[in-house]
C-alpha cells in the first residue's frame, strides 16, 4: 500500500527531475573500484602478515612441540626390527605413520567403490 | 547486463551512462549537495560493479540498483550523523547555484526536514516506493513510515508553497 500521494509535490518531483549525464562516470567508477581493491588487498594481507606474527610469537613454541610429538608418533615401530637394513627398508610400512596412510587409502578406496555401486544401481 | 556481469568494461559503462541520472537525482534530493551526491552515485556505481556478479536476474536489476543507492545513503547518513534525528539540514545555505528552478527549490525544502522524514518522502515521492517498501528498506516500522511522509510532505508542502514561483519563471500549481 503506496498510501495516497499529493499531486502537488508528485508534480514537483517529476519537475524537478534532471538528466545529470557525465561521460566520464564510467571511468572514474572503474579507476575508484581498482584503488578500493588494491587497498583492501594490501590491507587483507597486512592483516593477515599480522595474525601470523602474532600465532607465531604466542602459538609458535607450542606448535614445534607438537610437530615433534606428532613426527615421533608416526615414526614409532609397530614390530621390533632392530636397527638392521631390514628395519629401514620396512620403515614406511612398519610405522604408525605408514598404518595411518595405508587405512586411508584403503577407507578412500571403499569409500569410492561403494560410491560407484550405488550410483551404477 | 551478462556481458557487464563478466566484468566487461564498455558494457557496466554502457548500464552507467543509462542509470546514472536518476541515481544522481536520488541522491541530490537525499543530501542536497550535488558534490557530495555525486560522490555517492560514484560509490552506488562502485558497489554495482563490485556485486555485480551476485545479481542473478537482469530484471532485478532496478530494484538492486535503488536499494543499493538507499543503502549507501543511509550508510553515509549513520556515519555523519549518529544521532539520526537530531540534525536539520540548513537548506538555504546548502543549495547550490548550479541546480535550476523547481529543483533547487525542492531540494531546499527538502533539506529543512529531519533526516529520517526527508528520507521517506523522497523515497515515496521521488522513487514511487510503497510505505512498505520503504519500512523494509530503512528498518523503520510501518507506523512511523507513514507518519514521517504524512508529516513531511506536509511541511514540504507549505515550504514550497512559501517559495512561490521558482527561478525559471515556472510556477507550481
Amino acid at each position: 500500500m503506496s498510501g495516497s500521494r499529493d499531486e502537488f509535490l508528485e508534480s514537483a518531483f517529476a519537475r524537478a527531475e534532471q538528466p545529470l549525464v557525465d561521460p566520464g562516470l564510467a571511468e572514474t567508477v572503474l579507476q575508484r573500484a581498482r584503488s578500493r581493491r588494491l587497498w583492501r588487498l594490501g590491507l587483507g594481507l597486512t592483516v593477515v602478515a599480522a595474525l601470523a606474527l602474532v600465532a607465531w610469537l604466542s602459538l609458535g613454541v607450542t606448535l614445534l612441540q607438537f610437530g615433534l610429538l606428532f613426527s615421533e608418533l608416526v615414526t614409532q615401530s609397530l614390530v621390533d626390527l632392530g636397527e638392521g637394513w631390514l628395519a629401514l627398508l620396512l620403515m614406511p610400512l612398519n610405522s604408525v605413520g605408514g598404518l595411518l596412510a595405508i587405512m586411508t587409502k584403503a577407507g578412500l578406496a571403499l569409500r569410492k567403490r561403494f560410491l560407484n555401486a550405488s550410483f551404477g544401481a | 547486463m551478462s556481458l557487464a556481469r563478466n566484468g566487461d568494461r564498455d558494457a557496466f559503462a554502457e548500464i552507467v551512462r543509462r542509470r546514472q541520472s536518476p541515481v544522481r537525482n536520488l541522491m541530490r534530493r537525499f543530501s542536497n549537495d550535488p558534490a557530495l551526491a555525486d560522490d555517492l552515485a560514484q560509490q552506488v556505481f562502485i558497489k554495482v560493479w563490485l556485486n555485480l556478479r551476485r545479481l542473478r536476474r537482469a530484471s532485478a536489476f532496478p530494484a538492486w540498483l535503488r536499494r543499493l543507492a538507499v543503502n549507501v545513503w543511509l550508510h553515509h547518513a549513520r556515519r555523519n550523523d549518529p544521532l539520526g534525528e537530531s540534525r536539520e539540514m540548513s537548506g538555504l545555505e546548502t543549495a547550490r547555484q548550479d541546480t535550476p528552478g523547481i529543483a533547487m527549490d525542492l531540494d531546499r525544502a527538502l533539506a529543512t526536514l529531519p533526516g529520517p522524514e526527508r528520507l521517506c518522502v523522497v523515497l515515496s515521492y521521488h522513487e514511487g516506493m510503497s510505505h512498505r517498501e520503504i519500512a523494509q528498506a530503512t528498518a523503520l516500522p510501518l507506523g512511523t513510515v507513514k507518519s514521517h511522509i504524512r508529516i513531511g510532505a506536509q511541511r514540504l508542502q507549505e515550504t514550497l508553497s512559501a517559495y512561490g514561483a521558482p527561478d525559471n519563471g515556472e510556477v507550481i500549481p
